[in-house]
């Protein structure tokens, strides 16, 4: 194991307290910590990426980040304006 | 030998971050504050695993689009975080 | 006349800077020069500008921007976003002692200019972008010539230059 691929195991750790704010907390603490979910996930795919040598996984944490500023977006407005 | 030391202290200081914040995220007691720890999650997160890109694959392929890629997280996280900001104050404030 | 053709100019001007940024961009991206590929990235990066294009040519709303903004938000901000990083993280320190830290809304002033000019539009939109860059504060909205800040850590620091409260 690399040093890269063991900060993807220390990344993947930060995403317990997500999934426990996901699990248990209200409308926007769910946005949030959803927020902080995908940003620890775009990191891990990119030490995953460096770590691996495989570039194509550099590709999905683009793919992510980009999708990740619409959906959050989205999410915000339909929580603020109809639930 | 020192170029690996400084790769893995960037390393180990991103995940030290990205923990920290995710800790911040749990204990916190409601959204807005908790809003507040992804702020260092965006910024210095990004800034460390970039820093350790180029210090150990220089400019290549990988680190450019690395580089690329934490950027994108780090110009979209305030504008995220406003628009969250914005939309639980709102809520809160709507009868 | 002289003004039109000068506006004419400056607008191709633009079109060609954001030609050239996304093509560069489409190179960084696929990192190789294969013909197909360069090919690929001019008609990629023509099809987002032309995109582009359209949709500003039917929105009234403009925005125009100085050069000048730009280092301000270089000279405040980085240190700024470290200070605030530092609040942001001394906070889960505090909460291990016990203490209870709770954010608060907070009033800065700000000159927001004029509601319909493109320079004033482009500088709010900077100015909420910027401020919610240093983690310590999130802006929640302007309010008349107030900006509506949370803050989880409270400083203060007093607004020197209202049009820049960073």
């Amino acid at each position: 194991m690399n040093l890269w691929l063991a900060a993807t195991l220390g990344l993947l750790l930060a995403l317990i307290p997500c999934g426990v704010v996901v699990l248990r907390g209200g409308r926007f603490d769910r946005l949030v910590a959803l927020q902080l979910a995908t940003l620890v996930t775009v990191l891990a795919l990119v030490t995953l990426a460096i770590g691996l040598e495989r570039s194509s996984y550099t590709d999905l944490a683009l793919t992510l980040a980009l999708l990740a500023f619409p959906g959050t977006l989205a999410f915000a407005i339909t929580l603020e304006r109809w639930l | 030998m020192s170029l690996d030391l400084a790769v893995a202290v960037c390393l180990a200081f991103g995940v030290a971050i990205e923990l920290a914040c995710g800790i911040g995220v749990l204990v916190m007691d409601n959204a807005l504050d908790r809003l507040h720890f992804v702020g260092p999650a965006t910024i210095l997160g990004p800034l460390a695993f970039a820093a350790a890109a180029w210090l150990q694959r220089g400019a290549d392929q990988a680190s450019i689009k690395a580089t690329l890629v934490l950027l994108l997280v780090v110009l979209a996280g305030p504008v995220l975080s406003h628009v969250t900001a914005r939309a639980i104050v709102n809520r809160a404030r709507r009868p | 006349m002289a003004f039109a053709q000068r506006g004419r100019v400056g607008g191709a001007v633009r079109v060609l800077a954001c030609f050239a940024g996304l093509y560069l961009l489409w190179l960084l991206l696929v990192g190789s020069t294969d013909p197909v590929e360069l090919a690929g990235g001019v008609l990629g990066a023509a099809i987002a500008v032309f995109g582009w294009h359209v949709v500003c040519s039917r929105d009234e709303l403009s925005l125009a921007l100085r050069a000048q903004w730009f280092i301000i938000l270089a000279r405040r901000l980085p240190w700024h976003t470290l200070a605030d990083c530092g609040r942001v993280l001394s906070v889960l320190w505090r909460r291990a002692k016990g203490e209870h830290v709770r954010g608060t809304i907070k009033r800065v002033p700000f000159d927001p200019g004029d509601s319909d000019d493109p320079y004033a539009l482009a500088r709010r939109a900077l100015v909420v972008a910027g401020v919610s860059v240093a983690p310590n504060a999130v802006v929640v909205r302007i309010d008349g010539r107030d900006l509506i800040l949370h803050e989880l850590v409270p400083t203060r620091q007093t607004v020197a230059d209202p049009k820049w409260p960073l």
